[in-house]
């Protein structure tokens, strides 16, 4: 489920599983995913840690669309900002997955639709909450 | 001429004979005047009130004469002076009561007067003189009510000189209380025993050749004449000295030149220019002194002066108004000014008082049609009635609450405007709970529950209950919902597209808030110990655009452990794959299922 809070060293998401609040450090986590022998490779994919309750996987997916296609408005467009702010970190911060490292290395640019804003130090922050209706929804329960 | 005595030679003479003698002759005097009739007051004696100051006595003026019944001569020589405020008895005259009167009489009567007293042969003191000498005798009637009381009556023997009027509390006679209407006045012969000769007469034809008959006709004749029942003059035989502008001698020639001039109509000299007219003062206009021809027509140039007048005529205040008959309803309208009424014409017609407007004064004939129909009444009641109808028909311009189903025969049944790129509201039906609304800006089709358009953005009508639509555009179909966080969006919350239009006919999801979408997905098969498996899925809609988050909730998996994975791998907005390594050298079958919940 999506990122509510982004800092300079953690975020926090909502695991659709349970609907718990998990905090993940981001040197736990890459950007990237590829299975070297079977030249399987996805430069795009967050891959978090499983959830802790529940068991979840949660994918976070940076996105190439331009700021003006549909559904880059709301709390929708504003976490996919957010995700590929974290993706920018992730690279600045090295936390790339190594089958995925040439590739991201070769990029000229990030995407288009992206936070504005870079979290740093302890206070800095990047705060979207949960999206609207579903902020705690357990899947089990929805 | 008289009776006579002869006395004889040697005849001794008694004195009753000499007094015979003297007698016969008085006699034959006397009678000589009854017999011809005189009788009256021949002159004096005349009534005035008493002088220096007036008394209740009267003075007569002298010398007088007159002659009674009998031929006796009534003389005095010097004034006289009557005592009105007793009568020859004594007896007061005086009245008595307030508001009567009392009417005397002073009348004159022959008496003698004795003088000259002598010694007769018997020695008897006797009289030589018996002079003719008078009496004035005042007598009084009954005292009776003013302008009602009797008059005293004519004594034979006496002559009335005047009557006198008496009053309560009177002081002074003066000249009205003294009557001369029944004065006996001289008459020296009876007019019917005179004789005239009348053959001669051409005119006058009397009943006898008398005087009295001769006056008695030309009594006759000047009545006639004086009261115009006969003998009437020719105006011809009247002269006349004529005045002004007339130059006929006679009453005849005058007059015929009189109408003539007046009736005259000729240019310079009409008749009214013959007819003074003197000056007459008024104000804006007075008329100076002339003639009624010019009088008029200085009255005829500012009659059309007036008449013709666009403005400046006198003020309608100034016109009377009679009064009229009432109004319908039964105000009145009583007399006052034209200029009043005016005024309460156009503050009755103008009236909007319950019960008492103007539009209950003015008529209207009634009005035929169908359905409806108008009865002839007031306006009022026309306007009640067409009111009425109105109410119940609706009105073109105004909110009208329709009670029965109704029937557009036409088509188009309903038709609206070009909307333009604006949103018209098509069709509302309120609710207590949620209202439907339909609106088309031109382009989409927008059916509503709970959501109006305010012309800039969309606005919730029950804040408690979530809003949702469904828009007709050009190339999709669209359902929406807008939840109960905010009463005013733009861009729905949530909301689903049927892409009809497209390259490829599906559904996708939009909004302005989170989308989340499930689906299913899952593998099985057997590996080799090392190889990998792999599954896809595609989400029951497809995304406006890529969700940014995708969660595995695993719900099956074999072996427990995997040595990679599963993890995603390939994705999009409408799905995605993922694989993973089952074994860790050993062969065998593996299976992974999951629920896939992207964002």
């Amino acid at each position: 489920m999506p990122i509510v809070t982004l800092t300079a060293s953690s975020l926090e998401h909502i695991c659709a599983g349970c609907g718990r609040t998990q905090q993940v450090r981001l040197d736990a986590i890459r950007l990237g995913i590829s299975v070297e022998a079977e030249q399987r490779a996805n430069k795009d994919v967050i891959r978090l840690p499983p959830c802790p309750e529940c068991g979840a996987l949660e994918h976070l997916v940076r996105s190439w669309v331009p700021s003006d296609q549909a559904g880059a408005d709301g709390h929708q467009g504003e976490h996919r900002r957010v995700v590929n702010r974290l993706a920018a970190m992730l690279k600045t911060k090295g936390r790339v997955d190594m089958g995925c490292a040439e590739a991201l290395a070769e990029e000229t640019g990030e995407p288009p639709d992206i936070h504005p804003d870079t979290p740093k130090g302890r206070r800095g922050r990047i705060d979207i909450g949960p999206p609207p209706g579903v902020a705690t929804d357990k899947e089990k329960e929805d | 001429m008289a009776n006579r005595t002869d006395y004889f030679f040697k005849q001794r003479v008694t004195e009753a004979e000499l007094d015979l003698a003297f007698e016969l002759l008085e006699q034959a005097d006397r009678d000589l005047a009854a017999d011809i009739g005189v009788l009256g007051i021949v002159s004096g004696a005349a009534p005035a009130p008493h002088t220096p100051v007036a008394d209740l006595t009267i003075d007569l003026t002298a010398p007088a004469r007159a002659y009674d019944r009998l031929g006796q001569r009534i003389f005095y020589g010097t004034d006289q002076n009557v005592d009105c405020s007793v009568d020859h008895t004594g007896i007061p005259t005086e009245v008595a009561q307030a508001g009567h009167e009392r009417w005397l009489g002073v009348f004159l009567r022959f008496d003698r007067l004795l003088s000259d007293p002598r010694t007769d042969g018997n020695s008897q003191q006797v009289f030589f003189r018996r002079d003719e000498s008078f009496q004035l005798l005042v007598r009084q009637a009954a005292e009776g009510p003013a302008g009602a009381a009797p008059l005293v009556p004519l004594v034979q023997d006496e002559l009335l000189v005047c009557d006198l009027r008496r009053t309560a509390g009177q002081t002074q006679i003066q000249v009205a209380d003294i009557d001369t209407t029944r004065r006996q006045a001289f008459v020296f012969a009876d007019a019917q025993t005179i004789a005239v000769l009348i053959g001669g007469w051409s005119l006058l034809q009397p009943a006898a050749g008398t005087v009295q008959a001769a006056l008695d006709a030309v009594d006759a004749e000047l009545g006639a004449h004086f009261s115009a029942s006969g003998r009437r003059h020719g105006a011809q035989d009247i002269d006349c000295s004529p005045p002004g502008w007339l130059s006929g001698t006679n009453l005849q020639a005058a007059l015929d030149e009189l109408v003539g001039g007046l009736s005259s109509t000729q240019g310079g000299s009409p008749g009214g220019s013959r007819v003074g007219a003197d000056a007459a003062l008024g104000t804006p206009h007075a008329l100076p002194a002339g003639n009624v021809d010019g009088q008029l027509s200085q009255l005829l140039g500012w009659l059309n002066a007036h008449v013709g007048a666009s403005s400046g005529a006198h003020a309608a205040s100034a016109i009377a108004y009679p009064g009229g008959p009432d109004w319908r309803g039964g105000r009145t309208n009583p007399a006052t000014s034209a200029g009043a009424q005016l005024s309460k014409i156009i503050s009755d017609l103008s009236a909007v008082d319950a019960n008492d407007d103007g539009a209950e004064r003015i008529g209207a004939q009634g009005a035929s049609g169908a359905p409806l129909a108008l009865p002839a009444g007031s306006v009022r009641e026309q306007l009640n009635l067409l009111l009425g109808q109105v109410n119940r028909a609706g009105l073109l311009d105004e909110a009208n609450s329709w009670s029965h189903p109704q029937t557009f025969a036409g088509s188009p049944g309903v038709r609206y405007p070009d909307p333009g790129a604006a949103k018209r509201l098509l069709l509302e039906v309120p609710s207590s709970n949620v209202p439907l609304r339909i609106y088309f800006d031109g382009a989409d089709l927008w059916i509503t529950v709970n959501a109006e358009w305010d012309g800039a953005q969309w606005k919730a009508t029950n804040s408690s209950k979530p809003r949702t639509a469904m828009r007709l555009a050009d190339k999709n179909v669209e359902f929406l919902l807008q939840g109960t966080s905010a009463n005013t969006w733009s861009t729905w919350e949530k909301g689903v597209s049927l892409t009809l239009g497209g390259n490829s006919v599906e559904f996708v999801s939009t909004g302005a808030t989170g989308i989340r979408q499930r689906a299913y997905t899952g593998a099985e098969g057997y590996h080799t110990g090392w190889s990998s498996i792999g599954g896809s899925w595609n989400y029951p809609l497809r995304f406006a655009s890529p969700p940014s988050s995708v969660t595995f909730l695993q719900t099956s998996k074999w072996p427990a452990s995997w040595s990679t994975g599963p993890f995603l791998w390939q994705h999009d907005e409408t799905g995605g794959t993922w694989f993973g390594t089952p074994g860790n050298g050993s062969p065998g079958n593996a299976w992974f299922t999951a629920k896939v919940t992207a964002y």
